[in-house]
């Protein structure tokens, strides 16, 4: 019977049935087989109006999707270019750079090829640059901001992690707290961009002989040109690790300071577009809270029956070490992001996070992991996400897409298992800003 | 008891929609019920971003605070929430898995759509009972959040909103929108 009922829900699911009733549906048949009220479901779910971090995801989303309407992406792409153009290949940089940050704002990776890449498709061509080449650097490029602040997918994984720990002891410095994981992101995500760009610096010397050389002297037209935008940055990093903000307030002042300055300041979105703007906004919203709380409920319905207890006791059959453990949690996650989009991947969460603890990761470490793992997972060919989003955004065959992604796609592979091995990477800075010294194992 | 009222009020607004469908048309329908949604997220929207602001300012000048903004604004997350939830049913926005989906032709698809439709709007119709239990219960020994208003008032749109969705959901079943979800996300 259980049998059944699972594959009747497996069987939805892959015909496109909305994830969050999925969830909801197999919590509330689980629960009803225990006979507990199909209430308890909705107990969950009425959490939404307890947690204050949830403030943040309708908050940011919001100003992400007015960066997205606005000349925010042409004023980014002509600050980044005249700061690194005097780099041979800088172009490839530029586009890389630009998309970190526009993808760290607005969270959905969808969002930054479909915003940034009709502006840097036709330049990067223009500039010598091969179509293959180019068409697998913007798909790589559409999630790499994920490590960066404040992305959404890192407050989610905070939030979803501690309701997963609470009740665990934590050793000290390690709890997922979204402060720490915002430093624990810097490094791995600049390393990201660091790796990509030695490959991109080999093709651009090949492709693009001669530098930019309006580069530094369209500088200061271009820094005056994005005067408004720039702060931005400094603000929302400096009012929280300043103490003068939360989390929950510097994504209220982000929301304001973007809606004052594209449609006070720069006046590129008129009064009239506002209302379409918050619509979009908020069906994403809508959309990433119902099925957050839906996976919360199924949850606690998994923990209640001590799920997760009996995977681990399963995988500590077969996984002797840390080091093939967090071999086969790669593999596994990048399975699931080739299947899922971000928000739908936080349901493994819960199930990984015992296992995690057991083998003695630091779950600010897995966070880490954890994305970067997602962030390639939507590149892997047949499924992954952004495969077909650029195959639709620039015309091209979806086979195309996936030959032109495959280099970045082993490049990231190998950075990943340097993310991966070396957690002292991740928790340096956090653990720099908290004042301990000695990095745990 | 519950699901049987419900099942009636939704069958209402079925033909309720029907009868405008034919009336109005399709598309001057489609516009009101959008004009709607807008006016509605920009007020909730101008509501939270204004409250929070004000609460920010107070904080940080004047160390003080209004007790009842934040667990007001925790609640329009809540509203806001399900009024997205609404709107992403009603444009086929919901977070799924299309990979099956994406390959079948129209002819396959359509039925397909169709079907899950349904099954949605019967899960939505079960989780509003539970949201009508639970209400129950916050009734008789819920606590007032903020302001005195009764937790149950604002935790009602778990209730209104679950039978929304069913509704729209079988919106859905009976006039599937022909809206790719992918080349909705290409538009955005």
């Amino acid at each position: 019977m259980s049998l059944l009922i699972a594959i009747v829900l497996v069987v939805l699911a892959l015909f496109s049935t909305p994830l969050f009733i999925i969830l909801a549906a197999a919590a509330m048949i689980a629960f009803a087989r225990e006979g507990i009220s199909s209430s308890a479901v909705i107990t969950q779910m009425s959490q939404l109006s307890a947690q204050p971090i949830l403030i943040a995801i309708p908050m940011f989303t919001f100003a992400g999707y007015l960066f997205a309407e606005s000349g925010t992406p042409q004023r980014l792409v002509r600050l980044t270019r005249s700061l690194v153009g005097w780099i041979p290949g800088s172009l490839a940089l530029v586009a890389m750079i630009a998309c970190a940050i526009f993808t760290a704002f607005t969270g959905g990776s969808g969002v930054t090829i479909v915003a940034m890449g009709g502006l840097l498709m036709p330049a990067l061509v223009s500039e010598g640059f091969k179509k293959q080449y180019s068409l697998g650097l913007l798909t790589t490029s559409g999630s790499l901001g994920f490590l960066f602040p404040p992305s959404l997918p890192l407050i989610l994984y905070s939030y979803v992690a501690s309701q997963a720990a609470s009740g665990l002891t934590l050793p000290e410095g390690t709890a997922p707290e979204i402060n720490r994981l915002f430093l624990a992101g810097l490094l791995p995500g600049i390393f990201l961009i660091v790796v990509l760009s030695v490959f991109a610096f080999r093709q651009g010397t090949r492709a693009q002989r001669l530098p930019i050389r309006e580069g530094l002297r369209d500088l200061w037209p271009a820094v005056k040109a994005a005067a408004w935008e720039i702060p931005l940055p400094f603000i929302i990093l400096g009012g929280i690790y300043g103490g003068k903000l939360t989390v929950t307030e510097a994504a209220t002042v982000t929301a304001i300071y973007a809606l004052v300055v594209e449609v006070f300041i720069y006046r590129d979105i008129s009064w009239k577009k506002l209302p379409a703007i918050a619509v979009e906004a908020m069906t994403l919203v809508g959309a990433i809270l119902l099925i957050l709380e839906a996976a919360l409920g199924f949850m606690n319905f998994l923990v209640d029956a001590q799920i997760p207890m009996l995977i681990l006791d399963w995988v500590r059959g077969i996984i002797t070490s840390k080091f093939t453990f967090l071999l086969a949690l790669n593999a596994l996650l990048l399975v699931v992001g080739s299947l899922m989009e971000i928000f739908s991947a936080m349901i493994v969460v819960p199930l990984i996070i015992p296992i995690a603890l057991e083998y003695h990761v630091n779950l600010v470490h897995l966070g880490i992991i954890f994305l970067t793992n997602l962030e390639i997972g939507f590149l892997t060919p047949p499924f992954g996400l952004n495969l077909f989003i650029s195959s639709f955004r620039f015309k091209r065959p979806v086979t195309e897409v996936y030959r032109s992604t495959l280099p970045f796609l082993l490049i990231l592979i190998i950075a990943l298992l340097v993310i991966t091995y070396w957690p002292a990477m991740s928790l340096w800075l956090p653990h720099l800003h908290e004042g301990v010294s000695a990095v745990p194992p | 008891m519950f699901l049987v009222v419900l099942g009636g009020i939704v069958a209402l607004g079925l033909a309720a929609h029907a009868l405008l469908l034919r009336r109005v048309g399709a598309e001057r329908f489609g516009r009101w019920t959008s004009q709607i949604e807008g006016i509605l997220f920009c007020v909730f929207l101008a509501a939270m971003l204004g409250l929070s602001g004000l609460q920010i300012v107070l904080r940080n000048f004047f160390h003080g605070g209004v007790l009842w903004i934040d667990p007001l604004v925790r609640s329009l997350v809540l509203w806001v929430a399900f009024l997205g939830a609404l709107v992403a049913t009603s444009h086929a926005r919901h977070l799924h898995i299309d990979v099956v989906r994406r390959l079948m032709s129209p002819r396959v698809g359509i039925p397909v759509d169709r079907i899950v439709s349904a099954a949605s709007a019967v899960c939505c119709a079960l989780l509003a009972n539970g949201a009508f239990i639970y209400l129950r219960d916050e009734y008789r020994h819920g606590v007032s959040p903020f302001l005195r208003v009764p937790s149950w008032a604002v935790q009602s749109i778990l209730l209104w909103g679950f039978a929304l969705l069913c509704y729209r959901f079988l919106v859905q079943a009976i006039w599937p929108s022909r809206v790719h979800p992918v080349s909705v996300a290409m538009d955005a």
